[in-house]
């Protein structure tokens, strides 16, 4: 720790696929503080372009606004911090050149295979495929998909510890016949890491060397009951500075100058969000909206995971995303009338030039109903990645015998997450905290009570990454640099009620000991002033049906902080219908936004007509 | 799809390599002279390789089952994969071929076939993989002559002591005929041919094993933002108008200057022209003119929407109006039009580069209304408020197409450095 005491200046940098961007936190007898940000376009290239001149220029926007320098000789100045020149240390972030790429293959796709998926993920990886035996492919398109799999590991989970070899022998035997390659490097082996059954470690670890260099980890599911991700985890962590940094072009220069701290930035966020999730005992889901995926990070009653979404995003992937979802999936949002060919080449455009900006009202409105379907869907595909484990045996008492539940139960219930901390670029430059505030809210559509978070700086993984070093800076920035937007009221019901039904009462008592009540009415949505630094007693009781996480008509009652926008209470029900048949076209999320205050009801109207 | 610190037009000087993706046979000798249109390359492909050959159902795999082979092997027709534990069983290779991959746990060996050796018809014995006699096999068959199939489908059926037994089909292709003296289904191989050209006007430098060569030369080159379809060679016609399209020779690569119409891809496609140069097409008529298509060469200078050509691009095109030019979609989804002769000194060298812009310095402008249009940096202005609501960083611009001044986000102008187009 005495090393750690010592470092009181430490530049931080997060390498994206789009931007990078730079951190510069002092330490003094107060404490850490931010002293600025800095950013600039990445410039890593697959035809050889570093990552060292957006890192310089990031460096240079930080100089210019805090005027300590920082380049010498287009070169991070790392020679110890002196009065109001450098910095002790550098700690980097990446997810640039395709960030680490697993192969992830399993026996069975909906258990040791969706097992290994989720080990991957956790890590920080990307998981460029899956294969299984059972996954409905041919086995020449197995052989294909493992060949151009262009992975920088292999994770080969398959079998019980009490399970046949022959099945786990012949997934490896896929792997002889492909002989898949490193992404990166000279050709020569790929690591391969098995955690799969014990008794066909000897011939698999036999059949691998030719392949690679194989790792033998401790069996992910050793029983179908069981599930043990974090050995591997750690495995895929210690291989990734080896395997991937040093083997990627561009990047000898960063590691130079970060001695090797350098990790996956997903890596780091989860770690922060972890960090988060222990020191104040809550759930926690952490969204990433990057330009080309959507990471979703979830800590429910203690258990981490991660899922990406690799086609959807705000940025290159937002062609993808109307692949997905059709013109109609993100007009819905729309609050301005767009003709349908403006939005397909507006999509493919911002696809092409991802870093743009809207200048416009219609441009903006456009991004943010993209980046509200990029959400939805992306935390509907973690749900469904972060599952009980299938298959298992469940033992039910004579009270259970009349209830059929099944395996495989997503665990990210709506109603079980206590805070949603949202990251990445598009909500660090949302014009307003309301704006970002109903962005998450439309995307995520939590249900109960949430607090809601936003990352404006774009800190969580950089701060992820050095608290290592700095223990006490993730602290400073869970109280001073995150963000609170709001607290948000919640409630669920089936069926829902119609329009300005009442749903249930809510009592609030304010610090000072004022009390009053609020009738909650079906479709609506409202906004308390309540100021990040107040707290505020509520009571909900809902009536018969309607929801707020405890059951059907049961009381909650909460302690709630305020945030940049409030307490917002959210009775629009679940799932949100924007242009729903009360109202057709851009009318429901004009209203939606008037209520948030960020258009009057006039300009609502007007927007319509 | 970035085009940061890339060429918007310069002369390079290239060794293109120009190969087909399956071996073939190879047209041309180190040394030769070649044109943009000479084919360098041809396959003639049929689908369904690898062929699987499933030991398990011919020899009932076993600890005593043998295969003979090893992943690399290279074998002929006839020569025996593997042996049963007693001396009549065993499994020959139907093809000459290179083993690809076998699974000693499942009996399964794969063989890909030698390019060159492959039938266009192939003979499917079900006799013995259902063990019945020839004479009654057409009970079990269950595809009809003309039917259409896919690798791995199953062929017949038939109940065998422990279970049934199945002939599948190791490749893709038409069922032409059952024979039923024989017990055999013919099937007709989809076939499909591939011929790659030079592309660019230079010299054959080396030739890449049976598949293709690489080519020498000095080139022109424009790079699009975004490019589609397929592989384009043809001379090129600049022209101003989608009604011009109604005069051009089928073959032709038209760059249209003037702003495009709903109908002008579609046009294009339906007069015989190979490939389509545009500032700027609609996305859904692109990708409907694609569907038709997906042959069609396509490059779009500026970005999607409806968009004129970029005057700086015009100059260019011209010069070489009535050449044999090259459209080559690369890997990102870039595309660049190759020319077969160098720029003059008139044309400049102008690329994209990292930094930020600076008054006088030229700018490409990435915003939604003026995708793709030069301008000129007039002075950095600070932070400005849009319609967006967004507090943005900002430079005041001078458009070349128009002289019209505006305010406009550093975010969206990406630098362009010129110089010397040699």
């Amino acid at each position: 720790m005495a090393e750690h005491e010592e470092t009181r200046t430490i530049l931080t940098a997060d390498i994206g696929s789009a931007s990078t961007k730079v951190a510069l936190f002092a330490c003094d007898a107060t404490g850490y503080s931010l002293v600025g940000v800095g950013r600039a376009a990445t410039t890593w290239s697959a035809e050889g372009d570093t990552v060292m001149p957006g890192l310089v220029s990031a460096l240079g926007e930080l100089e210019a606004k805090t005027g300590r320098v920082l380049v010498e000789d287009d070169q991070p100045l790392l020679t110890g911090a002196v009065d109001d020149r450098g910095a002790d240390i550098l700690v980097a972030t990446s997810s640039a050149a395709g960030g680490m790429r697993l192969l992830c293959l399993g026996l069975v796709r909906m258990m040791t295979a969706e097992s290994a998926e989720r080990a991957a993920l956790g890590a920080g990886a990307t998981v460029s495929a899956v294969v299984a035996t059972d996954d409905g492919r041919t086995l020449s398109e197995r052989l294909d998909i493992i060949r151009n799999a262009e992975a920088d590991m292999i994770l080969m989970a398959g079998g019980t510890d009490t399970g046949t070899v022959e099945h786990v022998v012949g997934l490896a035997e896929y792997l002889v016949a492909a002989g898949p390659k490193p992404r990166l490097g000279d050709g020569d082996g790929i690591p391969i890491i098995f955690a799969g059954n014990v008794q066909a470690r000897q011939p698999v670890a036999s059949l691998l060397g030719s392949v690679g260099e194989v790792h033998v980890v401790e069996n992910l599911r050793p029983s179908l009951e069981e599930e043990s991700l974090e050995p591997v985890r750690k495995t895929i962590s210690d291989l990734y500075l080896e395997h991937v940094a040093r083997r990627t072009p561009g990047y000898a220069d960063l590691l130079y100058h970060t001695g090797g701290m350098l990790e996956p930035t997903p890596a780091a966020t989860g770690r922060i969000l972890r960090a988060m999730a222990t020191r104040y005992g809550v759930n926690v889901l952490g969204v990433d909206m990057g330009s080309a995926t959507v990471d979703v990070f979830s800590i429910i009653r203690e258990r981490y995971n991660r899922s990406v979404s690799g086609d959807l995003g705000v940025g290159y992937s937002a062609s993808g995303v109307l692949d997905r979802v059709g013109v109609e999936g993100v007009s819905r949002w729309l609050h301005h009338p767009v003709d349908r060919r403006l939005v397909e080449n507006w999509a493919i455009n911002r696809t092409l030039r991802p870093g743009t900006v809207p200048e416009t009202a219609r441009d903006l409105d456009l991004l943010h109903s993209l980046a509200r379907e990029s959400l939805r869907i992306a935390f509907e595909e973690h749900r469904e990645l972060v599952v009980g484990l299938r298959g298992i045996k469940q033992y039910r008492t004579f009270d259970d015998t009349f209830e059929q539940t099944k395996t495989g139960q997503p665990l990210v219930e709506a109603t079980a997450l206590d805070v949603i901390v949202g990251t990445g670029s598009i909500l660090g430059i949302t014009p307003s905290p309301a704006e970002a505030a109903l962005l998450l809210l439309d995307g995520i559509q939590p249900a109960g009570i949430s607090r809601l978070y936003v990352d404006r700086e774009g800190l969580l993984a950089q701060v992820g990454s050095v608290m290592e070093h700095a223990p006490d800076l993730a602290d400073a920035f869970f109280t001073r640099w995150l963000l609170p937007l709001a607290t948000v009221v919640a409630p669920t019901g089936e069926p829902w009620g119609r329009h300005r039904t009442p749903i249930a009462e809510m009592y609030l008592t304010a610090a000072d000991g004022e009390r009053y009540s609020r009738l909650l009415r079906a479709g609506e949505l409202e906004v308390i002033p309540l100021a990040t630094d107040r707290t505020m007693d509520i009571d909900v009781i809902p009536r018969r049906n309607y929801d707020l996480g405890d059951g059907p008509g049961k009381r909650v009652s909460a302690t709630i902080r305020g945030g940049e926008v409030g307490l917002i209470i959210d009775a629009r029900g679940r799932p949100l219908q924007p242009s729903g048949p009360d109202a057709a076209g851009p009318a429901t999320s004009a209203r939606w936004r008037a209520a948030m205050g960020l258009t009057s009801e006039e300009e609502a109207r007007s927007d319509v007509q | 799809m970035s085009s940061r610190g890339s060429p918007m037009i310069e002369n390079r000087r290239i060794r293109k390599t120009r190969a087909l993706r399956l071996p073939g046979e190879v047209l041309v000798e180190p040394g030769d002279v070649v044109a943009p249109e000479t084919p360098i390359a041809r396959a003639r492909l049929l689908t369904g390789s690898p062929y699987v050959i499933d030991i398990g159902p011919d020899l009932r795999a076993s600890d005593e089952t043998r295969i003979e082979v090893n992943v690399g092997d290279r074998l002929r027709a006839g020569d025996r994969v593997a042996r049963g534990p007693v001396a009549p069983f065993e499994v020959t290779s139907p093809i000459d071929g290179l083993v690809e991959y076998l699974s000693r746990s499942r009996g399964r060996v794969y063989l890909r076939e030698e390019p060159g050796s492959e039938r266009a018809r192939q003979s499917i014995n079900i006799v013995e993989a259902l063990k019945v006699w020839p004479a009654v096999a057409w009970m079990h068959v269950r595809v009809r002559e003309g039917d259409e199939i896919e690798e791995g489908q199953i062929l017949a059926a038939a109940p065998g002591v422990d279970g049934a037994n199945y002939a599948y089909t190791p490749f893709g292709g038409t069922v032409e005929r059952f024979d039923r003296a024989t017990g055999s289904i013919i099937i007709a191989r989809n076939v499909e041919e591939h011929t790659v050209h030079a592309q660019v006007a230079g010299t054959v430098e080396s030739l890449v094993d049976a598949r293709g060569a690489v080519v020498h030369g000095e080139v022109g080159v424009m790079r699009g933002v975004y490019g589609s379809g397929g592989e384009a060679t043809g001379r090129l016609k600049v022209v101003t108008e989608t009604a011009d399209l109604a005069a051009v020779e089928p073959g032709t690569v038209v760059a249209l200057t003037g702003t495009p119409t709903a109908d002008t891809s579609r046009r294009a496609l339906d007069m015989g022209v190979a490939g389509l140069v545009a500032g700027g097409l609609d996305w859904r008529d692109m990708s409907e003119t694609l569907e038709t298509d997906p042959g069609f060469g396509l490059v779009l200078l500026a970005g999607f929407g409806r968009r004129p050509l970029p005057r700086v691009f015009v100059q260019g095109l011209e010069t070489f109006d009535g050449a044999m030019v090259s459209i080559t979609i690369l890997r990102d989804g870039d595309a660049e039009l190759l020319f077969p002769g160098v720029f003059g000194a008139d044309i400049p060298r102008i690329a994209v580069e990292p930094g930020v812009p600076q008054p006088g310095d030229h700018v490409r402008l990435l915003g939604v209304d003026a995708l793709g249009q030069m301008a000129t940096v007039q002075e950095h202005v600070g932070t400005v408020r849009y319609p967006s609501g967004m507090l943005l960083d900002s430079v005041r611009v001078r458009r070349h197409a128009d002289d019209r001044v505006e305010t406009i986000p550093l975010a969206n102008v990406e630098l362009c450095r010129t110089s010397n187009a040699s």
